[in-house]
């Protein structure tokens, strides 16, 4: 059940987004719940605790109703709205929850959501604080019932939640795209197989993970590769590869059959 | 063009790299603080990794690479094509010109609002004349308790103000308006029934209320007490009512637009009304609290004819705001929605 948003760039060029899903979003949501409330538990606790070395602190706010009431106020809007507001806007679209879940508010084009959007998908959190049950019912099902998991806020503002998946070069060597030593590469044996890209990446994906794995899945895993990859070989191609396998190990295979994808990609 | 995906990668590979670093930096600190020369460095990477996206997808489509440089063209696009941010002239922009420019585009609205609003009232005051019973229909629970009291002659207000300070009770006031706003914009989303319900029931509760003053001579007291802020106060509400109609409309009957694109085209411009109505409420707030309160009725008319008249004034300011400002931009700007 994976949705993706493509997005035409300026530039002619056709990126796409994945959709967050609802399982992320709640998480997210739960993460943000405990942040909310975790500094005013925190804040009930200490004056407690001072409570019964120094006595009841609160009577030294009797008389000050009006400073009291000032805090109740601001900590609700903070509570419920300006939290997201303020984490949304500094952290392109994201708060503390979303940023741990990966996942990131943008407008439906694409662009980041600027302050405005930002307060209009909040600002519908207002209903949900007065009538949560029904309210967050609604939402859900809104978001079940829509192939972008808009809920009615993002409806309005015209943003959505987009998973976020980060570039980086650990990754690009991981997928195995950089390749040291030219001879090094050059495979041994011909063994006349041909490899779909996703083939090959796997293959270096788990070459390169193999040392951090246990030994006991790392071998479970290798198998299930090997034998996905034999299976729509030709006879004498599996046959090629039997015959390796009797002198090398089954890892040993795996790099020699990548070998060959970079020898016919070069 | 590159021979292979293993060349193409190598060539590529630090300009990527280079890219993903500024877009680091910038996510930190901000695309201003970027030296210029960084920034136009930038911005041709940022091109040159569209290229490649469009490459990787002809030639190795379905692999991860696509995926990796996905990601990183949607990092750098969502910073190359960042919204400007707000500056203490946008935000007076907004307040001289655009608020009041979206009022007058979606007047309609307002009037419908009004209306609803108006009639409610005269509901509410031929009810309540009807039939003194229909009291805790129109004001709910409270509404017998509140009638023993008109009918004994004193003001039910008195009573917040005696045993509450002044800037409590403002600050109390202001928040519950402020929520009566939201919540009569935000019920808009229920195909408009929501406002429509909450215009009603507030409508009916200030017919009734005036009219059991009215018959109960304490005609002079309400209005003593509601002309400072309620002229004003009222005003936005039924503003609200009209943002949260506008919500409705596009819902119920969205003309040529598909529902989300109506929505998505008419909720920035209510909300922006709302937002508007929530500011000018601060200061209704403020004088709800500290002006209204001050009473010396029977025995001194005088503090009364002023508030009545500062409700006029501060009412009139309101819709000369709303119906004049910004009038010479009007035709120019065309309304930006986002």
């Amino acid at each position: 059940m994976r949705e993706y948003i493509s997005i035409d760039t300026p530039e002619n060029v056709t990126f796409g987004y994945e959709v967050a899903g609802i399982g992320s979003r709640l998480m997210a949501y739960i993460i943000d719940l405990m942040f909310r409330y975790l500094p005013f538990v925190a804040l009930i606790l200490i004056i407690t605790l001072l409570g019964f070395f120094i006595g009841d602190l609160l009577v030294y706010f009797q008389g000050m109703s009006t400073l009291l009431i000032i805090l109740n106020i601001l900590l609700f809007f903070s509570l419920h709205i300006l939290y997201y507001v303020l984490f949304e806007t500094y952290m392109r679209g994201q708060t503390p929850g979303k940023r741990f879940m990966k996942i990131r508010v943008v407008q439906q084009n694409g662009r980041p959501a600027g302050l405005s959007q930002i307060f209009i998908r909040n600002l519908f959190r207002f209903i949900a604080v007065f009538f949560w049950p029904l309210c967050y019912g609604i939402s859900i099902i809104v978001m079940f019932i829509n192939k972008n998991s808009q809920r009615v806020g993002d409806f309005a503002a015209g943003t959505m939640v987009v998973k976020e998946r980060s570039y980086s070069e650990h990754s690009i060597e991981n997928i195995g795209y950089i390749q040291g030593d030219k001879n090094k590469m050059e495979p041994k044996t011909e063994l006349g197989i041909v490899l779909t890209t996703k083939e090959f990446e796997i293959i270096q994906k788990y070459l390169n993970r193999r040392s951090s794995m246990n030994q006991q899945s790392a071998n479970e895993l290798s198998d299930m590769i090997l034998n996905n990859i034999i299976k729509h070989q030709p006879e004498h191609v599996k046959e090629a590869i039997n015959t390796l396998l009797r002198s090398k190990s089954i890892n040993a295979t795996l790099h020699e059959i990548a070998k060959h994808y970079i020898r016919d990609h070069r | 063009m590159p021979r292979s995906v293993f060349e193409f990668v190598r060539t590529r590979k630090q300009r990527w790299n280079r890219l993903d670093a500024l877009c680091e930096r910038v996510e930190r600190s901000s695309l201003s603080s970027l030296p210029v020369d960084d920034l136009r460095e930038m911005g041709s990477l940022y091109r040159q990794a569209t290229s490649d996206l469009a490459y990787v997808q002809t030639f190795t489509p379905d692999s991860e690479l696509v995926e990796l440089l996905n990601a990183l063209v949607a990092r750098a696009h969502s910073l190359v094509y960042i919204s400007s941010n707000s500056s203490w002239k946008m935000l007076w922009r907004t307040i001289s010109q655009t608020w009041p420019q979206t009022f007058r585009a979606n007047v309609r609205y307002f009037y419908l609002s009004l209306a609803i609003f108006l009639a409610a009232n005269v509901m509410g005051a031929a009810g309540f004349l009807a039939d003194e019973g229909m009291v805790n229909l129109f004001l709910g629970p409270g509404g017998e308790q509140l009638l023993e009291s008109v009918k004994a002659g004193e003001m039910w207000t008195d009573k917040i103000f005696s045993v509450t300070p002044m800037s409590h009770a403002a600050l109390n006031i202001m928040v519950n308006n402020i929520m009566v706003v939201f919540l009569t914009f935000t019920m808009g989303i229920a195909l408009g029934l929501g406002t429509v319900l909450v215009l009603v029931r507030n409508g009916l509760m200030l017919g009734a209320v005036i009219a059991m003053c009215v018959r109960y001579g304490m005609a002079l007291s309400l209005f003593d007490f509601i002309t400072a802020h309620g002229v004003v106060e009222i005003s936005v509400i039924i503003v609200a009512g009209g943002a949260g109609l506008m919500l409705g409309e596009s819902l119920l009957c969205p003309g040529r637009l598909s529902r989300r694109d109506a929505l998505r085209s008419n909720g920035p411009q209510a909300i922006r009304l709302v937002i508007m109505g929530a500011f000018v409420l601060v200061f209704a707030g403020l004088t709800e609290g500290f002006i209204s309160p001050v009473h010396s009725l029977p025995s001194n008319l005088v503090p009364t004819i002023l508030k009545i008249c500062f409700g006029i004034f501060t009412g009139s300011l309101f819709y000369l705001y709303l119906f004049k400002c910004g009038r010479k931009t009007d035709k120019t700007t065309e309304f930006h929605v986002s």
